[in-house]
């Protein structure tokens, strides 16, 4: 994805229909990342306010002729770790709780359970990974330059996910 | 089992029924005065002796450290950086797709005992199906590219071995599911940057399946564009290069394996990928001879195999049509070879056996490769 420059030159200048448009292109983006780092849906809501603050008060630092959005997901991805290392023991969920589980009102529980089971099954990386390939449809390429690593490992890491959670798939019938 | 599209529907729906609707409110104020406290600190606050003091310190050791620095480049000293052009997301790809593509072929010169030139000119009287023989020396570089569809992993490790700075792991994945390694040790003989633009030379050996060759890559700015070219070589006249050019929309790497100081054979590939899936086109031109192959990694019924299509002109002879490749395992020696479906367009269909020469050799040290490439993946994390 490519923002136009003006809105970040807006933003410098504290327009906030610039930060609006902004965030509404990036914010599942943004989502994604800080999600598939917390694995858990409030700490990750709070993460993402996080993260726009962040890239608001760094905003003097973005460089010109570089890609915008992705100097945001790395701010998002960085943060998320940074907030990951500092509070660990508040981000592990058990996938077991009901209550994390029932924060959705558009899916049923037996969907999030399923979800939030299949994501436990992935270490982060995988998790980052099939998240912004599945759900922000981002290329193996752009992944690679976000995440900072190489093309082959994104595309090795994507292929390993998936297989995985397609076994996962069946593990209803394995458990019950 | 859930299906790939059932996965993604999960996921999609779950991400998007979660993400905040409402904006964050900005408290540009906060944003602004923090900003503002900075620059008053700078302008306002007068200097501190404590900060006299540091000047004084830093000055002292700025000096210190740039005359020892002038000594150094008078005695002609180099600096000693590591520049490795693999850690480079722009490059490494192209870079490792050089060095297994002409490593693999390389091989070829080791695992026959007659040359390069001889086994295609043999293999061209023994059998009238030119369309197959043309690409059976490339068959194993195809396999090792594909990678079954996850191309080639690329490590960085720290260098054992005193006569070079860095070591890279390779890693590719073969038609059985077997990991193949390619181990490479070098040092980075030149690394200048400027204007953006980066040019590099790097040099040294290359350990695979037991055999070790020697190899040059370099990245060079022309007029016409970039071109990363990367040579592998026994030591003799012997060598496989790979020329990495952007031309246009397209990049291919042509490569010309030469033998004797005499190109025997060029072609050139394409590697073209879309949602995972990998396809890669090969050309390859002799004098009135053509041919373009689409190579297709696929599973049927729970087999791996790479699905061709091309299309030729051999001889005078134009043909076009498919063709399916497996590994057939040999139950007493374990060996492998190819067999290849052809399916002419207006002929019938044919099966071809053909030698094949990936990871037969593979040493029993690729388990600790992986090891050693798990530890330091994990240690980066």
């Amino acid at each position: 994805m490519i923002i136009d420059h003006t809105y970040i030159e807006k933003i410098k200048n504290k327009d906030e229909a610039a930060f609006e448009y902004i965030y509404m292109n990036t914010k599942r983006a943004v989502y994604s990342v800080v999600f598939a780092i917390a694995k858990n849906h409030s700490t990750a809501e709070d993460i993402m306010q996080e993260v726009y603050m962040k890239m608001l008060s760094s905003i003097h630092q973005y460089k010109e002729n570089t890609n915008f959005f992705n100097w945001l997901l790395q701010i998002a991805h960085h943060h998320a770790i940074d907030q990951y290392r500092k509070n660990k023991h508040h981000f592990n969920v058990d996938v077991n709780d009901f209550s994390e589980i029932m924060v959705s009102r558009e899916i049923g529980p037996d969907e999030e359970y399923l979800f939030m089971h299949m994501i436990d099954r992935l270490d982060e990386d995988e998790r980052i990974v099939v998240i912004l390939k599945v759900v922000e449809e981002l290329k193996h390429r752009e992944i690679a330059k976000i995440l900072e690593k190489p093309l082959g490992t994104i595309i090795w890491i994507y292929q390993k996910a998936m297989n995985k959670l397609k076994a996962e798939g069946g593990y209803d019938d394995e458990e019950e | 089992m859930m299906k790939k599209n059932e996965i993604k529907k999960l996921f999609i729906t779950n991400i998007e029924s979660h993400i905040p609707t409402s904006i964050p409110k900005v408290d540009w104020s906060i944003l602004a005065s923090n900003q503002v406290n900075i620059l008053d600190t700078v302008i306002i606050s007068k200097p501190s002796r404590s900060v006299f003091k540091f000047k004084l310190i830093f000055t002292t050791a700025f000096i210190t450290v740039l005359v020892l620095f002038s000594i150094g480049l008078f005695n002609n000293q180099p600096i000693a950086t590591v520049q490795n052009p693999y850690t480079n997301v722009a490059y490494q790809n192209t870079l490792s797709v050089s060095a297994v593509s002409t490593a693999t072929l390389m091989s070829n010169y080791t695992a026959t005992t007659v040359s390069y030139n001889q086994a295609l000119s043999l293999i061209s009287k023994l059998t009238t199906t030119d369309t197959v023989t043309t690409i059976e020396p490339y068959l194993g570089m195809i396999e090792t590219v594909t990678g079954q569809n996850l191309g080639i992993s690329t490590s960085n490790l720290t260098s054992d071995n005193p006569m070079y700075e860095s070591k890279v792991i390779l890693t590719t994945i073969d038609l059985l599911g077997n990991q193949i390694h390619y181990t490479l040790y070098f040092n980075t003989t030149s690394y200048v940057k400027d204007n953006e633009q980066i040019q590099f030379e790097i040099e040294g050996v290359f350990l695979y399946k037991n055999f070790q060759y020697d190899f040059i890559g370099k990245k060079e700015i022309e007029d016409d564009g970039e071109i990363i070219t990367f040579k592998t070589t026994n030591g003799l006249s012997n060598y496989v290069e790979s020329t990495y050019k952007i031309e246009g929309n397209e990049s291919k790497y042509n490569i010309k394996i030469v033998e004797n100081g005499l190109i025997v054979s060029e072609s050139k590939i394409k590697i073209n990928e879309e949602d995972g899936n990998r396809e890669i086109d090969f050309e390859y031109s002799d004098g009135s001879n053509y041919g373009s192959y689409q190579f297709k990694y696929e599973q049927e019924d729970g087999i791996d195999l790479l699905r061709i299509k091309y299309q030729t002109m051999i001889n005078y002879v134009e043909e076009s049509g498919q063709m399916k490749i497996e590994i057939k395992i040999d139950q007493l020696t374990g060996m492998t070879s190819y067999q290849i479906f052809v399916q002419p367009d207006d002929e019938d269909e044919y099966e071809y056996e053909s030698k094949r020469n990936v990871n037969d050799n593979e040493d029993d040290d690729s388990d600790h490769n992986r090891d050693e490439e798990d530890k330091d993946n994990d240690s980066k994390d």
